[in-house]
C-alpha cells in the first residue's frame, strides 16, 4: 500500500439538489493524492453525484468542490478522466477511431498505453462500437479512461453488467495500467468484494451524507473485517463521522 | 492534432448520415418534380420544384442542428467532458452543418440553373433577361439563404441550450413548454422591436441600392448594412448565450 498525504479533492459543505430532491446534503470530504478509493453505498446514496461533481459535469447547489484548489467546473476535464455509468458511446466509430478521437482531444492521452490496454482487453481495433457486446463496450470505456495521464481518474460502476471473468480481468488491468505515484482512482461499484483487494481507502455514503471514511488496511489488519462486513456494521450503528 | 480538429472530424461523422439522408430526400423530391412535370407536359413545373427546394434550404441548418443536437443529447456527458470551451463545441457543429448546407445548395442551384436555362430556357421566355441578371440574382439569393439558414441554426441552438437547462431544473415538460413559448415569443418580440423608431435610428443606415432588372424576380430594391450588422450582433448574442448556458448551467 502507498501512503498519500497531499490533500487533493475537497468537498466543502456541499449540497446538491436535483429539483427539490437532495442528492448530497452538507457533504464535506477531503480525499488524498495517490490512492485507489472505493466509494460505496446503497443505490441512490449519492455516489454518482460525487463523481459528477468532481468531474465538473454538475455544480453544487451549495458549497464548493475543488481539485488541487481549482474549482471543479467543465475545465477540470484537463485533470480528471471520467468514466460514466451510462452505456453511451459514439457508435459510428470503430474501436480504433474511438481511441484516435480521444487522442485528438486530450494532450495527456497516451496512445501506446491505449493500444496496450486494447490488447490486454482483447478488443479488435477495426470493430464498430455499435457491434461490440456490452462487456466489450465497457472494456473500451475503461481503456480510453485509463489511457489518459491525469492526476484523477473517476470510474462510475465500471464493472456493472460484466461477467465475473471479465470483472476479474478488469480489476487486474486497473492495477497494471495505473500510475500509482501520480494518479488517484476513485471508483464506485456494487461489486465490492472484487475490488476490495486493490482499494487503499473506502468512503461510505448513505442518503447523500457521508457515513464514514476508512483505510482498507486498517479494516483488514486491526478490525479484521471485510468492507462489506464493515458497511453492514456502520449502517447498523448509523455511522458517526470518520 | 488540435483538439478542435478532432471535434470537427467527430461532428462530421455525427452529421454525415443526416446530411446524406437530406440529399437523398432532395433527389426523391426532384424525382417527383420530374414526374409531375412530365405528366403535366410543362417543363416550368420542374423549375418551380427546384426553386421551392432552393428556398427551403433556409431551414437546412435548423434541421441539421436539430438532428445533431438530439443525437448529442444521448451522449451529453461525453460532449461536456471534452476540454474544449462550449463555443468551440457549437462552432464545430455549425461549421459542419454549414458545409453540408453549402454542398446541398450547390447541387440544387446547379440543377435549378440547368433547368432554368436549358430545359425551360428563361432567356427565350424573357428576352430582356441577361446572364448578369441571372448570376447577380442567384448570388444575392444564395448568400441570403446561407445567412438566414445559419441564423435560424444559431437560434435553434440557443433554444436547445435553454431546453437543456430548464428540463434539468424543472423537468422535460417545462423544458418543452418554455422552448415552444420562446420559439413563438422571441420572433414576435423581435418584430415589435424592429418596428420602433429607436431601431430605425440605430440600425437603418448604409443603404445599398440593388440594381436588379425587373425580370430578376427580386422584390428588394435596396438593403441596409445596419440591418445586417444588427442581425450579426443578434446571432453573436444568441451564440454567446447558448455557449454560456452550456458551459455553466447545463448538467448531465
Amino acid at each position: 500500500m502507498r501512503s498519500g498525504v497531499e490533500q487533493m479533492i475537497e468537498f466543502n459543505q456541499v449540497t446538491k439538489k436535483y429539483r427539490s430532491q437532495a442528492a448530497l446534503n452538507d457533504f464535506s470530504l477531503t480525499l488524498p493524492h495517490g490512492k485507489i478509493i472505493g466509494l460505496v453505498g446503497e443505490n441512490g446514496s449519492g455516489k454518482s453525484t460525487v463523481l459528477k461533481l468532481i468531474s465538473g459535469l454538475i455544480s453544487p447547489t451549495k458549497g464548493s468542490v475543488t481539485v488541487d484548489g481549482e474549482p471543479a467546473t467543465r475545465k477540470i476535464s484537463s485533470r480528471v478522466s471520467y468514466l460514466s455509468e451510462l452505456d453511451a458511446y459514439y457508435t459510428f466509430y470503430t474501436v480504433g477511431e474511438t481511441v484516435d478521437y480521444y487522442k485528438s482531444l486530450y494532450s495527456d492521452f497516451n496512445q501506446s498505453k491505449a493500444e496496450e490496454i486494447l490488447d490486454y482487453m482483447k478488443l479488435d481495433r477495426s470493430k464498430k462500437v455499435k457491434d461490440l457486446s456490452k462487456g466489450n463496450r465497457g472494456r473500451l470505456k475503461i481503456a480510453v479512461t485509463l489511457a489518459r495521464e491525469v492526476p484523477v481518474i473517476l470510474m462510475d460502476e465500471p464493472l456493472s453488467g460484466l461477467d465475473p471473468m471479465v470483472r476479474d480481468s478488469i480489476v487486474k488491468g486497473l492495477l497494471s495500467f495505473m500510475d500509482y505515484e501520480k494518479q488517484t482512482l476513485i471508483i464506485t461499484t456494487h461489486e465490492i468484494k472484487e475490488i476490495e483487494p486493490i482499494l487503499d481507502m473506502v468512503v461510505l455514503i448513505k442518503d447523500g451524507t457521508l457515513l464514514k471514511v476508512e483505510e482498507v488496511e486498517e479494516l483488514r489488519i486491526e478490525q479484521n473485517v471485510s468492507i462489506v462486513e464493515w458497511m453492514k456494521q456502520v449502517y447498523q450503528d448509523g455511522g458517526m463521522g470518520k | 492534432m488540435n483538439p478542435w480538429w478532432g471535434q470537427l472530424a467527430k461532428e462530421y461523422r455525427l452529421g454525415r448520415g443526416g446530411a446524406i439522408g437530406a440529399l437523398i430526400a432532395l433527389f426523391l423530391y426532384l424525382g417527383i418534380g420530374v414526374y409531375t412535370s412530365w405528366r403535366m407536359g410543362n417543363p416550368e413545373t420542374f423549375l418551380a420544384f427546384c426553386a421551392f427546394a432552393l428556398m427551403m434550404h433556409v431551414l437546412y441548418m435548423a434541421g441539421y442542428m436539430c438532428v445533431s443536437l438530439i443525437r448529442e443529447q444521448r451522449t451529453l456527458h461525453l460532449w461536456l467532458q471534452t476540454p474544449l470551451p462550449a463555443y468551440k463545441l457549437l462552432l464545430a457543429k455549425l461549421l459542419n452543418g454549414w458545409g453540408a448546407l453549402a454542398f446541398s445548395l450547390f447541387i440544387i442551384s446547379a440543377i435549378t440553373l440547368i433547368s432554368g436555362t436549358m430545359i425551360v430556357n428563361l432567356f427565350e421566355l424573357n428576352p430582356e433577361l441577361t446572364w448578369p441578371d441571372v448570376i447577380s440574382t442567384g448570388v444575392f439569393i444564395e448568400i441570403h439563404i446561407i445567412l438566414i439558414a445559419l441564423y435560424i441554426g444559431i437560434g435553434l441552438t440557443f433554444l436547445w441550450a435553454i431546453y437543456l437547462v430548464v428540463s434539468k431544473s424543472l423537468g422535460k415538460v417545462s423544458g418543452n413548454v418554455i422552448g415552444i413559448v420562446l420559439f413563438f415569443f422571441l420572433p414576435w418580440l423581435m418584430s415589435k422591436w424592429e418596428s420602433t423608431g429607436l431601431f430605425d435610428a440605430l440600425f437603418v443606415w448604409g443603404r445599398i441600392d440593388l440594381n436588379f432588372s425587373d425580370v430578376a424576380y427580386v422584390a428588394f430594391k435596396h438593403v441596409y448594412i445596419g440591418y445586417y450588422f444588427y442581425h450579426f450582433l443578434l446571432a453573436l448574442l444568441l451564440l454567446f448565450t447558448a455557449s454560456w448556458l452550456i458551459e455553466r448551467k447545463v448538467e448531465v
